[in-house]
């Protein structure tokens, strides 16, 4: 009987170790919600950008219209919707919020940075203070860190820039020499750097006070079979968003793959070019939905 | 005893002669005609003349067929012992060096009867053709390049194995016997005076060549490419590059698009105003990432044509529109600006229209095409924030479908939006 009980326990174990095992490989998205009106029932326009903060709040990118709207995602339920409208972020590509709140926002017209307040009132374009040269600075994407420092993929001239949350200089990272194109950079709690590399399908990674990126997994092709343009990292997770595949590509911290979620289409749970994801407290995914003019809300299943 | 030994090996011998042609009498797998090569052209008759050619394979020559052809059975076309892609390298080993830098196609792929008639040719090497006809047979763009070209390169006159290896190379890309500079620094004197003036005193022996020049053969003077960067036509260096004499003669003066927004401003400034950039523009090498800043073969000074120039980064999207039956007339020319900006648009997709419907408006006649409502007034049935416009119908780039339609039938398409007909 002893025997027996002992055998048991083992066999459970093995099988709860293995099912944990699993569900730790496994990232699964469940539809939640959609989101197409503001507060004034005026349609969404290709959304770009979305950030999101604590309690629910989230702050999306309403590039087409030229504005930005704020919302709060609780209960199972969507509501707000008010406009921030202005004159400096004509067309808001890229939102992220800090830990008080504030927004920051890249204007993809005018290719700067700019900081709001926590009520959207408008303080000041980042200003990149002792920045090395040369002067011009061409941000495609930006991240915060828990600590709010800053993280602005600078093209023009191929680095990561590391400012502070008052926008001081810190540090560059260059990409490296064989990167094809570095199209967006992601940060994760313990201060990790992301930079996905679009072109060669690859991931770079900068441990925190790295002074260099380094390969991170091999060739990803097999599963970004489409241009990779957006990524998030969430809980040793990256996720990528592939505008033309029109899915979600979860990476593990190494670089591995663990899963492709969604699917091209205009119903509700399916996607048309995403762009910015962000992922809350709570396992909430929030996508800017681009091409179906609307953003959706996802219950993240690890 | 000298003689008697003498008699008896000769006894021995004419014994085992005897023997062996009784054997050989007695072989019923024996040959009716001993001479092999006469065996085979009992029937193979035509053969006869093509021995006659000037060049004939040894193993032609030497009646040794059997050497490549099972007389009696064979898993592979013309009763060869092994697969053509395999055969002569039994006896040839492999044409290509090890540590190629690049191989010639055909040679890699083991198909060496595209050049070489394995049995007889009035052409040195077993060559199917003469000389540069051979080339040219395959390479028929560039062969045309050639004899059109106004101003000839010498080594290109000789034969094209003047600088390439036919079967691969060791040293360099494209086939050739060394790498440039290396290659061209051995005629051309880069320490000579008249040189040295004619390059602006830029020290350019460790150079690309090709960069400006078409070893090829050109229409322009010192056979720079055909689409030249005025100033490099104008022999101003020094008006994007630091001078001869620093220490960093090549380095640009500016980066990125900051260095040709000298002189092309207005382009770079209206491509800067756009809401969306197509992001090479911007990014490190900025232009030269599609422009070659020196010279190039193609107009506005593009690396390549058309759409195999997109290739580079859009390889994905250019193979799902090769998987496509029915593609859209600009696609299929490989001609993505005729829709895309590409340098940068209001528009997404880099479609610097106001909408889609007007993009397609400026090759199509909608009014000639269809009633259905589209525009800002036809509002998608699934989703209110979308509008009817031509791709609620059609895909830009193609499908397998007629018209490029989305459905293989009416009824599919129709109900995709009215839904309350579907059955």
């Amino acid at each position: 009987m002893k025997t027996v009980s002992v055998a048991c326990l083992v066999a459970a174990t093995l099988v709860l170790g293995h099912l944990r095992l699993t569900a730790a490989e496994t990232v699964r998205f469940r539809y939640l919600a959609s989101v197409y009106v503001d507060d004034k029932e005026a349609g969404l326009n290709r959304p770009e950008g979305i950030a999101c903060g604590g309690g629910g709040q989230f702050v999306v990118g309403d590039t087409g219209n030229g504005r930005l709207l704020r919302f709060t995602y609780r209960d199972k339920t969507v509501s707000g919707g008010s406009e921030i409208r202005i004159p400096q972020v004509p067309a808001p590509s890229r939102v992220q919020l800090n830990s008080k709140g504030e927004i920051y926002v890249l204007d993809g017209k005018q290719r700067r940075i700019a900081h709001l307040g926590p009520d959207g009132g408008f303080k000041a374009v980042l200003a990149f203070d002792g920045v090395p040269p040369p002067a011009t600075i061409v941000p495609k994407s930006f991240t915060i860190d828990p600590a709010d420092n800053i993280y602005v993929l600078d093209v023009f001239s191929a680095r990561v820039l590391a400012l502070n949350a008052q926008g001081k200089f810190q540090r560059a990272l260059a990409f490296p020499g064989d990167a094809g194109f570095g199209s967006d950079v992601a940060v994760d709690p313990a201060g990790t750097i992301f930079l996905l590399d679009s072109i060669k399908r690859r991931m770079f990674s900068a441990e925190k006070d790295a002074d260099a990126f380094v390969p991170l997994g091999g060739d990803l092709s097999a599963w970004l079979v489409t241009l990779p343009s957006y990524m998030t990292a969430s809980k040793g997770v990256v996720f990528v968003v592939e505008g033309g595949g029109s899915g979600i590509v979860a990476l593990g911290r190494d670089g591995s793959f663990l899963s492709r979620q969604l699917t091209m289409g205009g119903e509700e749970g399916s996607l048309n070019h995403p762009s910015q994801m962000c992922i809350n407290d709570k396992d909430e995914v929030f996508i800017a939905d681009r091409d179906n003019s609307r953003i959706q809300v996802f219950q993240l299943i690890r | 005893m000298g003689s008697r030994l003498t008699i008896a090996c000769v006894s021995v011998i004419v014994l085992l002669g005897l023997h062996a042609a009784a054997r050989s009498q007695q072989n019923p797998y024996r040959l009716k005609e001993p001479d092999q090569k006469k065996a085979c052209l009992a029937c193979h008759a035509d053969f006869e003349q093509k021995l006659k050619q000037r060049f004939v394979h040894s193993a032609v020559r030497t009646g040794e067929c059997s050497g490549c052809h099972d007389p009696h059975v064979s898993n592979h076309g013309k009763l060869l012992a092994e697969d053509t892609s395999q055969i002569c390298a039994g006896c040839h080993g492999s044409m290509v060096p090890a540590n190629a830098k690049s191989a010639h196609k055909v040679v890699a792929d083991g198909a060496c009867q595209k050049c070489h008639d394995p049995h007889a040719s009035e052409n040195a090497a077993n060559l199917r053709t003469k000389g540069d006809d051979l080339c040219v047979g395959c390479h028929k763009e560039l062969g045309e390049a050639v004899s059109k070209a106004r101003f000839k390169h010498s080594p290109v006159e000789r034969g094209c194995v003047s600088c390439h290896d036919p079967h691969g190379s060791d040293q360099s890309a494209h086939l050739l016997k060394k790498g440039v500079p290396a290659l061209c620094v051995n005629c051309h004197k880069a320490d000579s005076p008249a040189f040295v003036a004619r390059h602006m005193n830029y020290p350019v022996a460790k150079a690309s060549c090709t960069s400006c020049h078409d070893p090829h053969g050109s229409n322009q003077p010192a056979l720079l490419l055909n689409s030249v960067h005025a100033p490099v036509a104008n022999r101003t260096c020094s008006a994007c590059h630091e001078a001869p004499g620093s220490p960093t003669p090549f380095a640009t003066k500016r980066s990125g698009y900051e260095l040709c927004r000298g002189c092309h401003a207005d382009m770079v400034n209206a491509t800067m105003a756009k809401a969306r950039l197509h992001w090479p523009v911007a990014d490190k090498r900025g232009c030269v990432n599609c422009h070659n800043p020196h010279a190039a073969k193609h107009d506005k000074l593009l690396e390549k044509n058309g759409a195999e120039l997109c290739r580079g980064c859009h390889a994905d999207t250019l193979k799902r529109i090769a998987a496509t039956s029915v593609k859209h007339a600009p696609v299929e020319s490989g001609t993505c600006v005729a829709c895309h900006s590409p340098h940068g648009a209001d528009g997404v997709y880099l479609i610097d229209q106001p909408s889609m419907i007007q993009l397609c408006a400026t090759c199509h006649d909608y009014a000639q095409h269809s009633s259905h409502p589209v525009g800002d007034d036809a509002v998608d049935p699934r989703n209110k924030n979308l509008r009817v416009d031509c791709l609620s119908c059609h895909k830009a780039h193609g499908t397998e479908f007629k018209w490029m339609l989305l459905n293989a039938t009416n009824v599919e398409l129709c109900t995709r939006c009215h839904k309350k007909f579907v059955r």
